[in-house]
């Protein structure tokens, strides 16, 4: 309620300016279409996200200068550094990057977000861009309705560059209207209360428009038109740097802990360097005098100075704060606590990954491996196994041979708490991800979802399998105990092969072993069946046994053929045409048959 | 001939399908590699093991990579 009144308010606050003044008007609808053009960027730029920037990410953000480095890179070619944050917090809510890198990364957007004024006081103000902002938008809107994803990509890259152009064209004519009607410069403060209130007045406006590129094109081009002082222009530069954590403080609402310590950091540097540069003003404005006679621009040439002062600025904050990259990971880390996670709550699903499809699709993976770890215990203990012993070079049979002891476990109780809930979320999670994905992305979803069935499926045939698993292991008739044995023994392997290709993350094409578990399954089940035959033949186990045991055989085939099915699609590598490739090459049920039938 | 070669740069870099299909044979000739190497591997084993039921395994297994080989040969002649 209360926001919508602030809506409206304000809403009729700008009609009533609109009202009572076109030059206003015409500063706004600059500033609406200029906002509009970074929504298109980063609409061009989310589409390229798809691969490249993740793949850029991973690789350049071993070292907080590398990180530094992809900061300042990837701003100032994005022009955005809300965007930058906001894959940076996606990247770290799915556990893709470390604090100190994101921070790393922040920081550089800082600095990297300075290009922006340099291209608009360099470029904006002497040049006619509104000339080259019509053929872009052409261009621009026409490649948007093309099929192809990279031509969608660039038009709505050019498309935005032509928005951001008219955009700053029209605040510029508005200003200079405005100056033959108003003196805005009546109204500036000198002194120390001025910087404070223009401060101020900067973060205020930046909150606002969520946009720190939007504040400093209105400074610049009203510097550039006289409408504000110099020095009232510099505190509103700091200002507008201390109201852009605000988007990132948004983004990293819905973010896990990670990503509000993210938020949290780059609060903190965007003030430290605000309180610097707001006690040092006079001398860093002196700096940037001695900077600008030495390059030759002009005493008067205010909105270059602007961009040196903004530039200088953010480069004392990260000179101030880069020794400090790690002391500020760890405390963050320590006053913002990760909460101790119950097991079924999922740790990388959240809505500030949902908006990149290729760190979707990995929190998902990621998410679905923790329900695998869940329900590992749960099968291992079902089959009245050890965990640690499956995963050991102990060899199972001398496991099985010494450990005669059924494991206790509840199979509902443990199905609730660990994995209900997570594979709800998970599917959740899946159905509203697949808005901005392609095909190929959301076919990979789909799959990931079968394999969190799989898993499912898997618990509850080993479920049904214990209940006998359990009475037959202990029993007295030593045929029927053997055959157990060898259910628990085949599917302890299973889970131990499984475990091994999952760990093979060097060979991308580690799950085409899994065609020689399929060939096991499917022997282990002909074996099974033949010696279940023999056992009633030579009376050796009861009808009741043998009608147990040929239904745990099928449950035993089917919790082999789950887990399987399931690591198929988890182990991959992740990458979506080396997966393809490899799904195109693995066996088929007949194939393996085939095989089988050849090594009779 | 440089603005043929341009050319066909850019349609190389603008066609999706024909960067899809060039993806797909690049990743095939990488497994096609890798089983090449474990066949290779998988052959010494077989020739150096004398126990019965390790020999059926890893014959067993060289089967396996034989015939994914075989898929991924079929694949890339399906591709050019």
């Amino acid at each position: 309620m209360f926001r919508k009144i602030i809506l409206f308010t304000m809403l009729a606050i700008l009609a009533w300016g609109f009202w009572i003044s076109p030059n206003f008007k015409e500063i706004a609808a600059g500033v609406a279409i200029f906002l509009f053009g970074m929504l298109a960027l980063e609409e061009g730029f989310k589409t390229f996200t798809g691969g490249v920037l993740e793949r850029i990410l991973r690789k350049t953000t071993d070292g907080p200068w590398k990180s530094l480095t992809f900061g300042v890179v990837s701003t100032s070619i994005m022009q955005s550094s809300s965007l930058v944050s906001v894959i940076t917090i996606s990247f770290l809510s799915a556990g893709l990057i470390g604090l100190a890198a994101g921070i790393g990364i922040i920081f550089g957007a800082n600095l990297g977000t300075t290009t922006g004024a340099w291209l608009i006081a360099g470029l904006g103000m002497k040049v006619k861009i509104s000339a080259y902002a019509m053929p872009m938008l052409v261009f621009g809107i026409v490649l948007i309705f093309q099929k192809s994803r990279t031509m969608n990509g660039i038009g709505y890259i050019l498309a935005g560059l032509g928005f951001l152009f008219l955009g700053i064209h029209y605040m510029k004519e508005g200003f200079e209207a405005f100056r033959d009607t108003i003196d805005l410069t009546a109204f500036s403060v000198s002194g120390y209360s001025g910087i404070m209130l223009f401060t101020l007045i900067g973060i205020a406006a930046t909150v606002i428009m969520q946009s720190s590129h939007a504040t400093l094109v209105i400074i610049i081009t009203g510097l550039a038109a006289q409408q504000i002082t110099y020095e009232n222009a510099l505190a509103l530069a700091i200002g507008a740097n201390i109201g852009t954590t605000i988007t990132a403080i948004i983004g990293s609402m819905s973010a896990s802990v990670q990503g509000k310590r993210l938020a949290a950091a780059h609060l903190i540097f965007n003030m430290v360097t605000a309180i610097i540069a707001i006690v040092f003003i006079y001398q860093i404005a002196e700096m940037v005098d001695g900077f600008s006679a030495m390059v030759g621009i002009a005493a008067d040439n205010y909105t270059l100075k602007l961009a040196i002062f903004h530039t200088i600025f953010n480069s004392i904050g990260i000179i101030a704060m880069m020794p400090f990259i790690d002391k500020l990971a760890s405390s963050l880390t320590k006053a913002m606590p990760e909460k101790v996670q119950s097991r079924e709550k999922p740790m990388y699903l959240n809505e500030a990954v949902e908006e990149l499809p290729d760190t979707a699709i990995e929190a998902v993976r990621k998410e679905t491996l923790r329900l695998y770890d869940n329900a590992f215990a749960i099968i291992a203990h079902g089959l009245s196994l050890h965990r640690d012993d499956i995963l050991s070079d102990k060899q199972l049979e001398d496991v099985v041979r010494q450990d005669h002891k059924v494991i206790p476990i509840n199979f509902d109780h443990e199905y609730e708490i660990s994995i209900k809930g997570l594979y709800s979320d998970i599917v959740k999670f899946i159905s509203g991800a697949q808005s901005n994905m392609t095909p190929e992305q959301s076919d990979e979803l789909f799959r990931l979802r079968a394999a969190g069935r799989d898993i499912v499926e898997a618990i509850k045939d080993t479920k049904h399998m214990s209940k006998n698993l359990s009475y037959y292991i202990v029993s007295e008739n030593q045929y029927i105990r053997a055959e157990y044995n060898k259910f628990r023994i085949q599917l302890g392997n299973l889970m131990r092969e499984l475990d091994a290709i999952r760990n093979d993350v060097e060979d991308s094409s580690n799950v085409l072993s899994l065609d020689s578990l399929k060939l096991d399954m499917r022997a282990n089940d002909v074996t099974a069946n033949g010696d279940m035959e023999m056992l009633i033949r030579e009376n050796k186990i009861t009808a009741v046994m043998a009608t147990s045991m040929m239904n745990d055989t099928n449950y035993a085939y089917d919790v082999a053929k789950n887990l399987i099915q399931m690591g198929e699609t988890l182990f991959a590598s992740g990458n979506l045409d080396m997966d393809k490739a490899v799904r195109s090459v693995a066996l088929t049920e007949d194939e393996v048959s085939e095989i089988l039938d050849d090594n009779k | 001939m440089k603005l043929l070669k341009l050319l066909e740069t850019a349609q190389k870099y603008l066609d999706d399908e024909k960067l899809q299909a060039d993806e797909r044979k690049k990743c095939l000739k990488d497994i096609q590699q890798k089983l090449k190497k474990k066949k290779k591997q998988l052959k010494e084993k077989v020739a150096a093991e004398s126990e019965e039921n390790e020999l059926k395994r890893l014959k067993k297994n060289l089967d396996i990579v034989t015939a994914q080989r075989k898929k991924v040969i079929a694949a890339l002649k399906e591709l050019q």
